[in-house]
């Protein structure tokens, strides 16, 4: 039920201030996502979640996981 | 896809599970809380990577299968008036009320849709100005700020033909009750990481120093669960319980303050039954007096028409950690997905349907 899932902003449309919009590209399929919790701009990759933004992903958090990862790789 | 495909790594997968093995000492229980971890976890069969000593306990965290029958019962007997639409999340479809699911009444003709977000609701109710439009507002803290950001869309608009039939669940309360039962098993919480990426970590800090219990903030796919279950496993085997974050591309500490405001401004917390457990206190989320003409149970009058069914499941014990789907003598004989006697069984997301579909 929590499913969220990452996409990347396409096009931004702010023409409601209380309901900011964008077109998000879930690999191929594109749908329209409410953003208006999350500082995002285009190209940015965020987690939707029934049709909103909870999070904008954080490349350079992500980055230092997969390092993290990446030592255990070479211990293990 | 990126953020995805990196962490549905084979040989990561495989690294991990060898790390695991290295550091285990001692028996341990760990419980995920959130029912799409533990989809995730029966789909990848990580359960039987694990060794024999680490025992992965399900939560309850799954609010299509804890929602009460009263409140299913409520939602069948809006579907069933000829002035109300009522738009549902898919998972909702099938989970039986005392007598019917919506499917079996949408057969007989309520105009029941299905739909990806409240906020599609709500442009419905722009559409259809002589019918009531009344979303089934289910969830835990990820998605319900999502449901009042439908209702301050319809308020924008002026809409006065949209309400939510809320059944909102908070997970702390939960994590609170599991570790008082005397009987509780579970050493360590893997913590679900799209609520925390809404509520933030605060709260976890203080189970783990008031229950000595690691808390360990973690994602979806396999290599986020292993590594959630590695990070859990060293802080039992090295005595220490604190809350970490294994998902910081997607959990800020803080989490997201707009959704949060966005739930303090209009809901308050409330006494919740748990379909299976019972009630936990302050465990739910109401909408505020103020808002209550976007309240379906303010709105309608209601006429309970509740058939008592007397259970043979054991779903509270599992959702606590107590037992096990596999204790049960009626899983996958006389409890299947297409006839559930209880709530585990009742949505994909629940313990006894994932085993049901994947072991």
């Amino acid at each position: 039920m929590c499913l969220a899932i990452p996409g990347k902003i396409l096009h931004i449309d702010r023409s409601i201030p209380e309901l900011t919009m964008a077109k998000v590209d879930f690999s191929g399929i594109v749908k329209n996502i409410c953003i208006q919790w999350v500082d995002a701009s285009e190209g940015d990759y965020i987690l939707a979640h029934a049709g909103m933004a909870i999070s904008v992903l954080n490349a350079k958090e992500a980055e230092e996981t997969l390092e993290d990862l990446k030592k255990l790789t070479i211990d293990n | 896809m990126k953020y995805v495909d990196e962490y549905r790594n084979k040989e990561q997968v495989q690294s991990l599970v060898r790390a695991i093995r290295k550091i285990v000492t001692h028996p341990w229980h760990i419980m995920e809380i959130c029912g799409g971890q533990t989809h995730s976890i029966a789909r990848y069969r990580l359960e039987e990577m694990l060794p024999e000593k680490v025992k992965l306990l399900h939560g309850p965290g799954c609010p299509v299968c804890v929602t009460p029958i009263e409140i299913i019962d409520q939602a069948l007997e809006l579907a069933k008036r000829p002035d109300v639409i009522l738009a549902s999340f898919g998972d909702m479809m099938r989970v039986p009320g005392s007598r019917e699911d919506l499917m079996q009444v949408k057969a007989h003709g309520a105009d029941v849709r299905m739909m990806y977000s409240p906020l599609d609701a709500v442009e419905l109710a722009g559409t259809e100005p002589d019918k009531e439009i009344v979303f089934f507002a289910i969830g835990f803290e990820t998605t319900a700020p999502v449901h009042m950001m439908a209702l301050k869309e319809a308020q924008r608009r002026g809409l006065t033909n949209f309400s939510l039939l809320t059944s909102l669940f908070t997970v702390p309360p939960a994590i609170e009750a599991i570790l008082s039962d005397p009987e509780c098993k579970v050493n360590g919480f893997l913590t679900a990481g799209h609520v925390c990426a809404v509520t933030g970590n605060k709260e976890y800090y203080r189970l783990a120093e008031k229950y000595k219990t690691p808390m360990v903030v973690t994602g979806f796919e396999p290599v986020d669960l292993l590594y959630g279950i590695y990070r859990c496993l060293l802080q039992l085997e090295t005595g220490t319980y604190t809350v970490e974050n294994t998902y910081k591309r997607a959990v800020p500490e803080n989490g997201n303050p707009a959704a949060r405001n966005l739930i303090n401004e209009i809901l308050e917390p409330c006494d919740q039954e748990w379909r299976g457990i019972g009630i936990i206190p302050n465990s739910g989320l109401q909408i505020r007096q103020t808002f209550d003409r976007y309240s379906s149970r303010t709105k309608f009058n209601f006429h309970p028409d509740k058939k008592d069914i007397v259970s043979e499941c054991i779903a509270g014990k599992i959702m606590r950690g107590t037992k096990q789907t596999t204790d049960c003598p009626f899983f996958g004989t006389r409890c299947t997905p297409e006839h559930p006697f209880g709530a585990p069984m009742v949505s994909t997301e629940g313990v006894c349907a994932a085993y049901y579909k994947y072991r």
